[in-house]
């Protein structure tokens, strides 16, 4: 509707029934034009108080008004965005998807798009934003014009891109260390295979020497040769114990209900030790647990080992086993009353070889470790423990 | 018995042939698998003691030719090993796998229960 502003008294000099009328009409006009213009005023308003920037566009994607947050967001004030079309800051290789998606909001396929994209700031850089835009129509369906909502996204962005380089990093890293366990795994495995051989025959000299002059030899020469033996004995548990470790780590983790009862049955009999059997006592409020079998059994197998075998020499040696239930899961403990670690040593201990070097009947340092690395297959832990009045307690925590 | 035993390990070789010798047995040394073999087709052997890995023909290798050879076919094998993986060894057709590290009596003993077990395979290759 056109608007004519005129000075109607200078115009008519005698004001007839039909001027009042047309006078009546061009108040109601102007009247009419200065709501539109306050309404215009309003939406200007309330435009450029947005914190967003808004832009209308024609269907071709001129800007045609845009607020005052997107001329900062571009760097350009409007009357020169309105010379440029969103192609013209769009960054070109987002133009393709803006362009699929444009015609399908036009074509009603959609009612609206929101798409990440980069668009051009006046200094050159690129200003990542969020775009999200729908189509305005006449009452027939037909086009008038594009409303658009335009959000800078540039810090979630750099926090994003922060964040993805950092769980690449991270990816990078863990496989790193995967390899580099699975190459101390292979190196121990190795280690202690080849390591079999000259030990059969090492051990086979002292036994042909021992066999066969074992009278020539003396006192003295005797005790040396079953020194030796003894040596050589150890060095045969270090390899089995290294190549016990190395398998755990190689191990598929199955966790099934295991009866504790059962299985403290088997290690009993595997200790082998007669003096086991009345020794370990159970006391055991949660019967079963859940747990990777055969590890179980390789642990509580370390474990009552240690406890039979570091026994004290002031008292008659106990060792109780207990299992428990927690909101967790469950937690196994092994209780013995024996030589203890002393609390410098008690986190060492479960490092591999982080045994106490200045006792030298203190075990080969692999079996706490081993007995840790099984706890945190299962997503526990061990904790090594003072027992009150003297002894060790080894607590295994299993996650449910 | 006599005994062929197939090691690349002389020290080793050495060792065996004095145990089983001392427990009254009539011991060869072959140095590799290759070796081994052509002992064994010239005949004459009651059971034969072998390693895993060797260079030329590795044990499981020897193990696999005497049994697929009509005349060696039950012959009885111990495979002395330090691997684990006994299961291959079986499959390959060994009769029994002994550890490493042994004693003489551990050897001895093996021996004499494999040639005891299977007498009829102990005829035939001779």
């Amino acid at each position: 509707m056109r608007a004519p502003v005129v000075d109607s008294q200078a115009l008519a000099p005698a004001p007839t029934p039909g001027d009042v009328l047309a006078d009546h009409d061009a108040r109601a006009a102007h009247a009419a034009l200065r709501a539109l213009a306050r309404a215009e005023e309003r939406w200007r308003m309330t435009m450029d108080s947005s914190p967003l920037g808004m832009a209308l566009l024609s269907v071709e994607g001129r800007f045609l008004r845009v607020n005052r947050a997107l001329c900062a967001l571009l760097g350009r004030d409007a009357e020169s965005l309105r010379a440029l079309a969103s192609s013209d800051v769009l960054h070109p290789d987002d133009a393709a998807v803006a362009a699929v998606e444009s015609a399908r909001c036009l074509s009603g396929e959609q009612e609206s798009s929101r798409l990440l994209q980069r668009w051009r700031h006046a200094a050159g850089h690129l200003v990542w934003v969020e775009v999200t835009a729908a189509v305005v129509r006449e009452d027939d369906g037909t086009p008038i014009h594009v409303v658009a909502h335009v959000e800078d996204v540039s810090a979630q962005m750099e926090d994003r891109a922060r964040l993805e380089h950092l769980l690449g990093e991270l990816a990078t890293r863990t496989t790193e260390l995967e390899r580099s366990n699975q190459d101390l795994e292979q190196v121990a495995a190795v280690a202690s295979h080849d390591l079999r051989g000259p030990l059969t025959v090492l051990t086979g000299w002292l036994e042909i020497l021992d066999h066969e002059y074992a009278g020539a030899l003396g006192p003295r020469g005797r005790e040396l040769l079953r020194r030796a033996d003894q040596a050589s004995g150890r060095m045969m548990d270090l390899l089995d114990a290294l190549l016990r470790h190395a398998r755990v780590g190689g191990h598929v983790v199955e966790r099934q209900h295991v009866a504790l009862d059962d299985v403290l049955d088997q290690v009993v009999v595997d200790l082998g030790d007669t003096a086991a059997h009345g020794l370990v006592q159970r006391d055991l409020a949660a019967p079963t647990v859940r747990a990777d079998p055969a590890l179980l059994r390789q642990l509580l197998q370390n474990l009552l080992a240690n406890a039979v075998k570091f026994r004290s020499p002031d008292r008659a040696p106990r060792v109780v086993v207990t299992s428990a239930a927690t909101p967790q899961g469950h937690e196994l403990a092994v209780v013995d009353n024996g030589r203890g670690i002393a609390a410098s040593q008690r986190t060492r201990v479960l490092d591999m070889f982080g045994r106490d070097g200045s006792d030298p009947d203190h075990g080969h340092g692999i079996g706490l470790a081993t007995c840790a690395r099984i706890a945190s297959l299962h997503g526990g832990r061990l904790l090594v423990e003072d027992t009150p009045g003297g002894g060790t307690t080894v607590r295994l925590t299993l996650p449910s | 018995m006599r005994i062929l035993v197939v090691d690349d390990d002389p020290d080793l070789s050495t060792l065996m042939e004095i145990f089983l010798g001392r427990a009254g047995h009539d011991v060869e040394l072959a140095p590799d698998g290759r070796c081994g073999l052509r002992r064994l087709l010239a005949g004459g052997f009651d059971a034969v003691v072998l390693d895993w890995m060797m260079p030329t023909l590795d044990g499981l290798g020897l193990t696999r030719a005497v049994r697929s050879d009509p005349a060696l076919r039950d012959l009885p094998l111990l495979m002395v090993t330090a691997r684990r993986d006994h299961a291959a060894a079986y499959a390959a057709g060994v009769d029994e796998v002994l550890d490493k590290p042994f004693s003489g009596a551990g050897l001895v003993s093996a021996v004499e229960t494999l040639g005891r077990r299977t007498p009829a395979r102990a005829g035939s290759a001779s």
